[in-house]
């Protein structure tokens, strides 16, 4: 089965980040599902796993390198491209973060359309890695 | 007598060890939050802004657009400044951490320079460079801050038809980085001063030029961690001239940059 439009997941705390990142990956064509924490975030990741993830690292509840390692863990999600929103800039947080298991992020505040370009290609990677194992992962993007 | 003193004196300053470890991380943690709780609402400033402002955006009357680019400005000063300040912090609390590695201080110049020259053509301010590629083993983020700073500062402090002259060179023990500028100069009595956190010369107060007093203090810290030295050469209505001499040490891969 072929989805449509990639489904993005974003997941921040802050209702206007929200509206934000979902109202500029909607015009990229991304189907986008939003969640207010961690616990909805990896909710909704169960019941219909995302093409990628965009998720805040400072949430109330599970932050987003809980949410980050999470969704390594499940199967579904494991190879799931993942970009974190920071507020810290320092490189620590950035080292904690990709050591968590996300592929890239974003230091606040963020340009959105760098941000809509990071997450494109983010999916072009995993949909040329998607190719060269087509078992691993059972998303085809278009 | 006196063992009883000084038992107590130890007790007493355990305890003010404690405390004053406690207040510095007390500050670390306020930093951190007022970074976070500044920079979340600056992402939404920011963000919408560039959305209003994007070609697919509905077309802006010229008034709005101008309101927009004053609003645009305001939120990237309000940015730079929170950078500077937990740049500061950093280096108040345990100095910078460089993650250094073999550059060419040349290359940072030139990117830095061609980032100032719509601000240096809007003011009427001639860029000069006469710059050398230079190998140098340091920090690059750290090192464009040093440029940033007194590249920024050269162009807020010459008037129209002046000019600003970026130097990059190196000899036998140094690589030599100087920022020339014929703009308001700095009187004696306040060059000693200069490299202080917060603050400002008469002039800049004087002449309403903005700005916080952090980044000749960060110059300076960023340079200390460098093992260089800064210092400035300056007239009043002639010019100033900063130098950094940052050691030209020979690194493991030194030589591949040039």
């Amino acid at each position: 089965m072929i989805t449509a439009r990639p489904l993005v997941l974003v997941a921040d705390d802050d209702e206007d980040i929200r509206e934000l990142v979902s109202f500029r990956l909607s015009r990229s064509g991304y189907e986008v599902v939003t969640a207010c924490d961690g616990e909805e975030a990896l909710a909704l990741a169960a019941k219909s796993p995302p093409d990628l993830a965009v998720i805040d690292v400072s949430m109330p509840g599970l932050s987003g390198l809980e949410v980050t390692r999470a969704l390594r863990a499940a199967p579904a999600t494991a190879s799931t491209p993942i970009l974190l929103l920071t507020a810290r800039a320092q490189d620590a947080d950035v080292e904690i973060g990709l050591a968590a298991g996300a592929d890239d992020y974003v230091v606040k505040p963020f340009s959105p359309e760098d941000l809509a370009q990071r997450v494109a290609s983010l999916l072009h990677i995993a949909f040329a890695s998607s190719l060269a194992a087509p078992g691993l992962r059972a998303v085809a993007l278009r | 007598m006196s063992a009883a003193f000084a038992t107590r004196s130890t007790a007493e300053l355990l305890a003010e060890n404690e405390r004053l470890q406690e207040v510095d991380q007390m500050k670390d943690e306020l930093i951190a939050l007022v970074s976070h709780e500044l920079r979340t609402p600056l992402t939404s400033i920011v963000g919408y802004l560039e959305l209003l402002t994007d070609p697919e955006a509905e077309p802006l009357t010229e008034q709005q657009a101008r309101f927009l680019s004053i609003i645009s400005r305001s939120a990237e000063r309000l940015l730079s400044l929170i950078s500077d300040l937990l740049l500061m912090a950093q280096v108040e609390s345990g100095g910078v951490l460089l993650d250094r590695e073999a550059l060419d201080l040349g290359a940072i110049a030139e990117d830095c320079v061609a980032s100032a020259r719509p601000t240096a053509a809007k003011r009427g301010v001639e860029l000069e460079v006469e710059i050398a590629a230079t190998p140098v083993y340091g920090d690059r983020r750290c090192l464009s801050e040093v440029v940033d700073n007194l590249l920024s500062n050269a162009l807020k402090f010459t008037p129209d038809g002046g000019s600003v002259t970026v130097r990059v060179a190196r000899t036998e023990s140094t690589v030599l980085l100087e920022v020339a500028d014929t703009g308001i100069g700095i009187p004696p009595e306040e060059q000693a001063q200069l490299f202080s956190k917060f603050f400002r010369t008469r002039g800049a107060i004087k002449r309403a030029v903005q700005g916080t007093g952090l980044g000749l203090s960060i110059v300076k810290a960023i340079v200390d961690a460098h093992g260089g030295e800064v210092d400035v050469e300056s007239e009043v209505s002639k010019g100033s001239t900063f130098r950094v001499a940052l050691p030209a040490e020979e690194w493991p891969g030194l030589r591949e940059v040039t």
